[in-house]
């Protein structure tokens, strides 16, 4: 009988049950909450149900995360910056820079937008934060899921998980968050601007745009060239014609590989004892400053490119200049159609949607150029 | 490397401006490749000798095939379901291509239910 009470208590000790303490059970619900989300709700469930399941498993006491081992790996690939790169690969394999190549004037739109991101940088350092976790949190109001995580890798691996988690969070949310700004940044009578079909783009200039822009920015900013280069790398198996396969493996297996990698391991960064804490709050709020201020500038400059233009660009538009691919595009489209139901802004959209991208490529870059990533 | 300025002012604004400085850079290369493409004459010249358009005063244009008249037919029901009358139609004429390119990149964009 004492044998079996010292192998239960033993038992016992081993089990994570010894070591759960109430931060990891508020975490353990959070997850939970998170997976209602995405599987109750459908909000970005191929995103957020890998994320909610990783949290839940980092909040699992002696999960022995820390060992050798699969995840390891993955953890591995978010701190150093593997994952972001590979995803930017299948993202601009399934990108169609046609319409911002038919129309490169809505690349100041993706510009615009931008102003998110030092909106939330200005807020985090007012808070108190370092200078290099403002520039990683501020990244977060450019609503790029990919390059939120590499800056936030390189500037501040200690806010990691508050940070992916409230990019990704709010890019779910773009529905709900951007149609009542986009309507007080604009006019009805600008909102019912039916725009011109966009011009066909030929074969060359879909392939060598990718190219160039990759040696233009690379020289420019070099710390950004894994992003780039893939982004580009990608589109061009996709626009080359004799790369089906390549394309084909970057937009669809392996991309739904690295999405679980990226994804789960991102949860795994949500244990108790990093993320149950005040900063996370704020990084939140912060979050949501970002995007609310990148939509109302994008929509903003796009009321300005409208009386600029003598009333040819519809200003909701604008606000698919933060990237958030291809749903800021799709509000732009479903909020145009509310005011005109025979207007079709899609295309149009995708124009500022895609230029979004890069410039929160090109905001990360410079960020990094100014302020420098911190030491590990 | 340390940080080159710790005003979060001065950093906003000098990244605004190179945000806007590349990207408007990268506008002027789209225009150059668009004016070194060297397949915008072919594309061009068979444009040239085509015939002209169809006159616009038909309400419909009569295609032969019996395909064309069901997507008339379906074009005229989706017009009539955002609220206008057949007769709203001045004509309907397939253009080269980039109607049907296009209707398949707002297709594309539409099934796709991942935000990146």
């Amino acid at each position: 009988m004492e044998a079996f009470i010292v192998a239960l208590a033993s038992v016992w000790a081993d089990s994570g049950f010894s070591a759960l303490t109430g931060g990891h059970v508020i975490m353990i619900i959070v997850g939970l909450i998170l997976l209602y989300m995405a599987i109750g709700k459908g909000f970005e469930p191929l995103l957020l149900s890998p994320i909610a399941f990783g949290c839940i498993l980092a909040n699992i006491p002696k999960n022995g995360f820390d060992a050798p081992g699969v995840m390891s790996v993955i953890a591995y690939g978010i701190h150093h910056e593997v994952f972001p790169p590979l995803i930017f690969l299948g993202v601009g394999a399934m990108t169609d820079f046609g319409p911002l190549l038919a129309n490169p004037k809505t690349l100041l739109l993706g510009a615009a937008a931008q102003g998110g991101v030092f909106v939330a940088l200005l807020g985090a350092m007012l808070l108190g934060f370092s200078v290099q976790e403002a520039a990683a949190i501020g990244i977060i109001g450019g609503a790029d899921g990919p390059t939120s995580i590499y800056l936030a890798a390189k500037m501040a691996p200690q806010l990691l998980g508050a940070i992916a988690v409230a990019a990704y969070s709010y890019m779910s949310l773009v529905p709900l968050i951007q149609p009542p700004i986009m309507k007080l940044c604009t006019s009805e009578a600008d909102r019912k601007i039916v725009m011109k079909q966009l011009r066909p783009v030929s074969r060359f200039e879909k392939i060598a745009f990718p190219i160039m822009c990759t040696i233009v920015i690379s020289l420019l900013l070099p710390s950004v060239t894994a992003l780039i280069g893939m982004l580009m790398l990608g589109n061009l198996f996709k626009e080359a014609g004799c790369l089906d396969r390549l394309s084909d493996t970057s937009q669809n297996a392996l991309m739904n590989i690295v999405t679980i990698m990226l994804a789960t391991g991102t949860g795994c960064t949500m244990s108790a004892e990093s993320f149950l804490n005040y900063q996370t709050i704020l990084i939140i709020c912060l979050g949501l400053v970002a995007f609310i201020a990148g939509t109302a500038m994008g929509a903003m400059f796009g009321t300005l490119m409208c009386k600029l233009d003598g009333g040819q660009t519809n200003p909701l538009i604008g606000s698919a200049g933060v990237s958030a691919v291809p749903m800021a595009a799709r509000v732009s489209q479903k909020v145009g159609q509310q005011c005109n139901p025979a207007n079709f802004l899609l295309m149009h959209a995708m124009g500022p949607n895609v230029a979004g991208v890069i410039g929160t490529a090109v905001a990360a870059g410079t960020m990094l150029a100014m302020i420098g990533p911190v030491a590990k | 490397m340390g940080a080159v300025t710790t005003n979060p002012w001065l950093i906003a604004i000098i990244n605004m401006t190179i945000v806007f400085g590349v990207l408007i850079a990268l506008g002027v290369l789209m225009s150059l490749i668009q004016v070194v493409d060297p397949t915008k004459k072919k594309a061009d010249a068979p444009k040239v000798a085509a015939p002209a358009p169809a006159p616009a005063a038909a309400p419909v244009a009569a295609p032969a095939a019996s395909s064309n008249d069901e997507i008339i037919a379906a074009i005229a029901a989706a017009v009539a379901a955002l609220g206008c009358s057949a007769d709203d139609i001045a004509y309907v004429r397939r253009l080269p291509n980039t109607g049907w390119t296009n209707a398949a990149r707002v297709e594309a964009n539409s099934v796709r239910k991942e935000c990146f």
